[in-house]
């Protein structure tokens, strides 16, 4: 189970529960994961830990996740990260959006299995 | 004495005078005159037998004409034929007379006073005749009769020792009386004709007295019924709550109610017989532009046609007001349109309430969705054994939760889809789409079901099915109810059918099964929001009647169409046309999410 260490995901969620079940369940298929509460917070942790790939929220205190976004992609590290949007918000107007910046792709949690998230993320990854 | 023979008429404001002559009294003449010629016919055969006169046959043949005659015009006028025939009937009998008579006293000059002896008594018995039939002659006729006999007598006095000669006078006054009878024969012809022709004319304008008041009084008739009829329609058009206007053929507003005056900010004075797009202006919220199609398609295309959803009306002060609106066309008996009638009421408060309703369901979805995920996570991951083996029971129960929350799941989304469409926010964005590559991946999600089930499921699909352009994401879900729905509803070891094909109008999706069917009388409920039949209800319990209402709401949106038929206990098959033109683009802010299988 453990043999898929060398990848690093970062989490940016600010809803305690459903952080931790993320955690539980990609630490359990074994990536390495680091985890934000914050837009702010999400946003240094992604640009000094340089993740693999970044599950983000887009309702976040501080900053919200299509501000972090932004910002990250003017970075130069940060251009070419894959991002996978991780909400309950479908509304038209914000995927557009975020899809405008750049992301890899929009998921909605409610429509979503833990398992099916973590195979999205593998193929994502290519492990 | 019951009538006057000749009557002299005087009209009143008429400065004509005419003899009227009556047809019986003609009728009464010929009688005497009858009587006469008979009895005259018979004292010329006498006396031509007693003295040897020739040509004896002439004579008796003339009279024999002669009475023929009369008897003939006789019968003709007691069968009552035209008026005018039985003038020209006299005319004719008098002129045989005289005729007749003139031959005698050219062939028989020694005859002629000898006539007059039976000629007497001639005049006797017509006077009798004519008394007899309870007739009395008019003053004129009289009076020629009585002059004839005084005239005769005295004439005849000299001869008296001479028969013969006494008759060859009476013959001249049978002339005379035959001439006078002419001419009162032409005179009774001629005031008849005039007489005619006045009563003729004077009946024409009776009748069209008559025609003109009847048609002054049917006019005032219906002026009065079209005026209570316009009354009895303003008091309508006044009390009623909603905006309404008329426009005939031309576009023109011929009615324009105190509502669309309140509406609007339009007098009635500014409306009537303005072209109605110069002063009312529909248009589409979202897109500003004028929106009054459905009021040409009504005219166009004669039927009732309701106007796009979001639709405001600017009034004369500039300011848009939410309406909503239909019109429905006029048209006369012979089923031309003739005009259009527009009823339309500010919706601004039930649009308020709607949005508030909306936007609340929205957020409360929202807000309802972070829960549910965490359920949803943290019992997945139980179930997977993520945090060691559960046994059966705690397995069991665990799936009841996921099962649930699935459900509730299931229902946010729906709600918020709901929200959407109802408040307007749903974006259409059309990409090529392969339906039946789309159905086939509905079917897998459903297979599971489908196998649990025992169903058989065919599918009949177009071979060269173009890729027509659609938005995906709906499809899907139109697709995703009505197949969830067939699988759901379909008892165990039934059929579910589903066909694809291109038809002239559009694509066709045919979705059948052999399930519960809809009962009759809540077939016409089927696509209401939030209702579900009772049969399934009490089968199925999971459902939020919600499905059936947002594939409704999506076929509206992109211009398709969809029906059913079904029957209880029998199955029920769905038929859904999308247009070959495909969606069409439409901003909106928000997408709707394809309920998970």
């Amino acid at each position: 189970m453990m043999n898929k260490i060398e990848k690093k995901i970062l989490i940016i969620e600010d809803e305690e529960s459903i952080l931790q079940a993320m955690i539980d369940k990609f630490s359990r298929q074994g990536f390495e994961v680091i985890k934000a509460v914050n837009g702010q917070d999400g946003l240094s942790s992604a640009l000094t830990e340089h993740p693999d790939l970044i599950l983000l929220d887009l309702l976040l205190p501080i900053m919200d996740g299509i501000d972090l976004l932004k910002k990250l992609r003017a970075d130069k590290w940060g251009k070419s990260v894959p991002v996978i949007v991780l909400t309950n918000l479908s509304e038209a107007r914000k995927v557009s959006e975020v899809v405008d910046i750049g992301i890899d792709d929009f998921l909605i949690k409610t429509d979503w299995k833990l398992e099916d998230l973590v195979k999205k993320v593998e193929k994502r990854l290519g492990v | 004495m019951q009538k006057l023979r000749f009557k002299s008429v005087k009209k009143k404001g008429d400065q004509i005078t005419f003899f009227n002559v009556k047809d019986e009294d003609i009728g009464h003449l010929v009688w005497v005159n009858y009587a006469v010629s008979t009895l005259n016919g018979a004292v010329a055969a006498f006396l031509a037998i007693q003295y040897h006169i020739f040509p004896l046959k002439l004579i008796i043949y003339v009279y024999i004409v002669a009475i023929a005659a009369n008897l003939l015009l006789h019968l003709l006028l007691i069968i009552k034929a035209k008026k005018l025939a039985k003038d020209f009937a006299l005319l004719l009998l008098a002129l045989v007379n005289v005729i007749g008579l003139t031959a005698i006293i050219h062939y028989f000059p020694e005859a002629r006073p000898s006539t007059v002896l039976v000629y007497i008594p001639s005049i006797v018995f017509s006077a009798i005749i004519s008394l007899s039939f309870g007739i009395t002659t008019s003053a004129i006729v009289v009076l020629a009769f009585a002059a004839q006999v005084i005239c005769e007598s005295l004439a005849l006095f000299p001869y008296r020792n001479s028969p013969v000669d006494v008759a060859g006078l009476g013959l001249y006054w049978q002339i005379a009386l035959g001439v006078s009878f002419m001419f009162l024969m032409i005179l009774s012809f001629l005031s008849n004709y005039f007489a005619e022709v006045l009563r003729r004319r004077e009946e024409q304008i009776k009748k069209a007295n008559i025609a003109l008041k009847n048609l002054i009084n049917q006019v005032n008739k219906e002026k009065d019924k079209v005026s209570q009829e316009k009354d009895k329609t303003e008091a309508i058009l006044y009390g009623i709550g909603d905006g309404v206007f008329a426009i005939n053929r031309k576009g023109e507003i011929t009615v324009f109610n105190q509502v669309a005056v309140a509406i609007s900010g339009f007098s009635e004075k500014e409306a009537i017989g303005t072209r109605y797009d110069q002063i009312i202006k529909f248009i589409d919220e979202k897109t500003g532009q004028t929106n009054n199609q459905f009021i040409e398609d009504a005219m166009a295309e004669g039927v009732v046609k309701k106007m796009s959803n979001y639709t405001s009306l600017v009034r004369k002060d500039g300011e848009k007001v939410p309406i909503s609106d239909s019109a429905a066309p006029l048209k006369d008996k012979q089923g031309q349109v003739i005009g259009c009638v527009v009823v339309f009421s500010d919706v601004t408060k039930e649009r308020a309430i709607d949005k508030a309703k909306s936007e609340f369901v929205s957020l409360a979805s929202h807000q309802l969705r972070t829960p549910l995920s965490t359920t949803n996570w943290y019992a997945e991951m139980m179930l997977a054994g993520d945090v060691g083996k559960l046994n059966q029971g705690q397995k069991k129960y665990l799936k009841e939760i996921y099962r649930s929350n699935q459900r509730m799941i299931n229902l946010v989304s729906a709600l918020l889809n709901v929200s959407r469409i109802e408040l307007g926010t749903l974006a259409i964005e059309p990409e090529l789409v392969d339906l039946i590559k789309m159905a086939d991946s509905v079917l897998a999600e459903l297979v599971l079901q489908i196998n649990k089930k025992r169903i058989k499921l065919t599918k009949d699909y177009h071979r060269q099915m173009p890729k027509i352009s659609a938005d995906p994401n709906l499809m899907r879900i139109v697709f995703q109810n009505l197949l969830n729905n067939a699988v759901k509803y379909t008892p165990a070891g039934g059929q579910v059918g589903l066909s694809i094909r291109k038809e002239k109008y559009g694509i066709l999706i045919k979705v059948a099964d052999s399930g519960y069917g809809i009962p009759r009388s809540q077939q016409s409920r089927i696509f209401t929001k939030l209702f579900r039949a009772d049969n399934v209800q009490r089968k199925v319990p999971e459902g939020t009647g919600l499905g059936l209402y947002i594939v409704k709401s999506i076929i509206d949106q992109i211009g398709g169409q969809i029906w059913f038929e079904s029957q209880e206990g029998k199955g029920t098959t769905f038929f859904v046309v999308i247009p070959l033109t495909g969606m069409k683009k439409k901003a909106g802010s928000k997408k709707l999410n394809p309920p998970k299988a």
